[in-house]
């Protein structure tokens, strides 16, 4: 019997490392452009789209307005002063060319140019009165049309608009006199040095991360692109997002994690979660992965024969993301759908948080990330719609942007999270 | 009726392993008949490659995303490295999607194709096809972009 044993147990460990394929051999356009400034060694031209301000850039300029005013104390503001919404303005045409953001914040508001050539960005600012195009009743689709400083009007999609004092105009008979405003020697030096470098920039690697969706989508179709519509909920306020990146942690093949702790972070932060806001990243990663490990939603060693590989399952990230967050009291119900803008849309128009999943990506691999936002442009040419999703990525400390089109075959879990 | 027992117990052995062999030929067969790729191969040497048609090879570090492509002399070099590349054995896996990896090789021609190969010091996977190469096989590619 003993013999029997040794023999079962050789034949055993025989097969375990038996290579799988044991029969394998030992074998060995752009419009015209704006202006141009010269430089003592070259003349550089400078397209519309270069200094074209998008929505999320006028956020920060407006964040960076308030500060200052707040610093000089000349205000109502103070440090309870938030950003509530981005409101954008149009021409009188009815091709959705923005002119300006209205920064609308609890108390006030900031109109900042879409364009950087204009004397002075800010156009109009109140640290206590609402702008003009309040006293107006929108209905869905409307638009806000700015022409010139506190000059507003109601589009409803029609030849003529309408101004807060209920007279009616046609559009054929507005001016935009902003157009005339701007003037590439408004653009600051230090701005237009920046701007003169990355112009001169080699083309962007293929596959490389998005960091500006115009920039982008400029790039790679036919553009000038404009913005279209935003969703986001989760930055565009008075603190800036805090996105952790994989390289923050001693593990591998860890997106997954990385991603559940974003999601955990962004959460606890927005809604001031007392038990994910006493904890450190490490320590939040740390439950993360524990949870993963104990119940096989996530190994960072997978071994096959004698290699190892690892990961997160797609199948079972969804159950993986409401454990993370019952272990911190909340509740998180869990839905896979498929990438796309209808899906991507009604998930962030419900303020949930989106857990992606691509695989066999050209920038990404297969890789996990979290997704609280998108940005949808239009062409202006061609009329072609972009829609890029604002992901913390895993591998960066800042949002990144992946251009739709290219996960169309990819499946989210969207993330339903209630205290 | 000690040696009948013995004999019952070492046919359900005999099962158990010809069921795992099976399984694993299987496994293997299924990966290598749905091995699709513009580039590589079942074969003895995975890759023929004429770094003339080859627009670039890259490699890229899956947990900080930093990818470094190489030119010049380095892309004849790396071409010829995965040109010579042999492997041992060779593995089916499960097609299992997850997310999560450590270093992957791309490599695009100049007619628009492209692939990417998950490696790792010994081991290069494409589709569900994993082939076992010798120890450090790609520590020339790994070492561009680790942070070890």
């Amino acid at each position: 019997m003993k013999k029997f044993v040794a023999v079962f147990i050789a034949l055993l460990m025989f097969v375990t490392v038996l290579p799988i394929g044991a029969i394998a051999t030992e074998a060995d356009t752009a419009k015209p452009a704006l202006g141009s400034q010269t430089t003592s060694q070259e003349k550089i031209v400078l397209d519309e789209e270069d200094i074209f301000v998008s929505a999320d850039e006028a956020t920060i300029i407006a964040q960076y307005f308030i500060n200052d005013i707040i610093a000089a104390n000349i205000s109502a503001w103070d440090e309870s002063t938030r950003i509530v919404s981005v409101v954008p303005l149009y021409d009188q045409t009815s091709q959705n060319r923005i002119t300006a953001y209205s920064i609308e914040l609890s108390t006030g508001y900031i109109i900042i140019s879409a364009y950087l050539g204009m004397e002075n960005i800010i156009i109009e600012w109140s640290d206590v009165a609402a702008p003009t195009y309040k006293l107006m009743n929108f209905s869905y689709g409307d638009k806000v049309v700015y022409v010139a400083p506190l000059v507003y009007y109601k589009d409803s999609g029609d030849s003529t608009l309408e101004s807060p004092d209920g007279s009616i105009v046609l559009k054929s008979d507005v001016e935009n006199k902003f157009e005339y405003a701007r003037n590439i020697n408004n653009v600051p030096d230090y701005l237009f040095t920046y701007l003169k470098e990355s112009i001169q920039q080699p083309a962007m690697l293929a596959n490389a991360t998005i960091s500006d969706p115009y920039k982008h989508a400029n790039s790679h179709y036919a553009g000038p692109f404009k913005y279209y519509e935003h969703i986001n909920r989760w930055d565009s306020s008075s603190s800036p997002l805090k996105v952790i990146n994989m390289s923050a942690f001693n593990c591998k093949n860890h997106c997954g994690p990385t991603a559940i702790t974003n999601m955990l972070r962004m959460y606890g932060n927005r809604f001031n979660i007392s038990s994910i806001k006493g904890v450190s990243d490490a320590a939040l990663f740390n439950s993360v992965t524990w949870i993963g490990n104990c119940k096989y939603y996530f190994n960072a060693n997978i071994n096959i024969g004698d290699i190892t590989l690892g990961g997160t399952f797609n199948a079972l990230a969804g159950s993986y993301i409401k454990d993370c967050f019952k272990e911190y009291g909340l509740t998180a119900n869990c839905t896979r759908k498929d990438i796309n803008y209808n899906n991507i849309k009604y998930s962030l128009n419900n303020d949930y948080l989106l857990y992606i999943m691509v695989n066999n990506h050209s920038t990404y691999g297969d890789h996990h990330m979290a997704c609280y936002a998108y940005t949808r442009l239009i062409s202006e040419t061609t009329g072609l719609y972009k829609t890029y999703l604002k992901v913390a990525d895993g591998w960066d400390t800042k949002p990144k942007y992946i251009d739709l089109a290219t996960v169309t075959s990819d499946t989210y879990w969207e993330a339903r999270i209630s205290k | 009726m000690k040696s009948k027992k013995r004999s019952k117990v070492l046919i359900v052995l005999g099962v158990i392993v010809l069921v795992y062999i099976i399984y694993k030929l299987t496994l293997l067969g299924l990966a290598a008949s749905s091995m699709d790729d513009p580039f590589a191969r079942l074969d003895k040497s995975v890759f023929d490659l004429d770094a003339e048609k080859i627009e670039y090879i890259s490699v890229q570090n899956g947990t900080t995303g930093e990818e470094y492509r190489f030119s010049g002399d380095e892309l004849d070099e790396a071409a010829a490295k995965l040109n010579g590349l042999h492997w041992k054995y060779v593995y089916g896996r499960l097609p299992v999607k997850t997310g999560g990896w450590s270093y992957r090789i791309m490599i695009e021609d100049t007619s628009g194709n492209w692939s990417s190969y998950l490696i790792g010091d010994n081991y290069l996977v494409v589709d569900n096809v994993v082939f076992r190469t010798s120890s450090g096989e790609f520590s020339e590619f790994i070492d561009r972009v680790s942070t070890d």
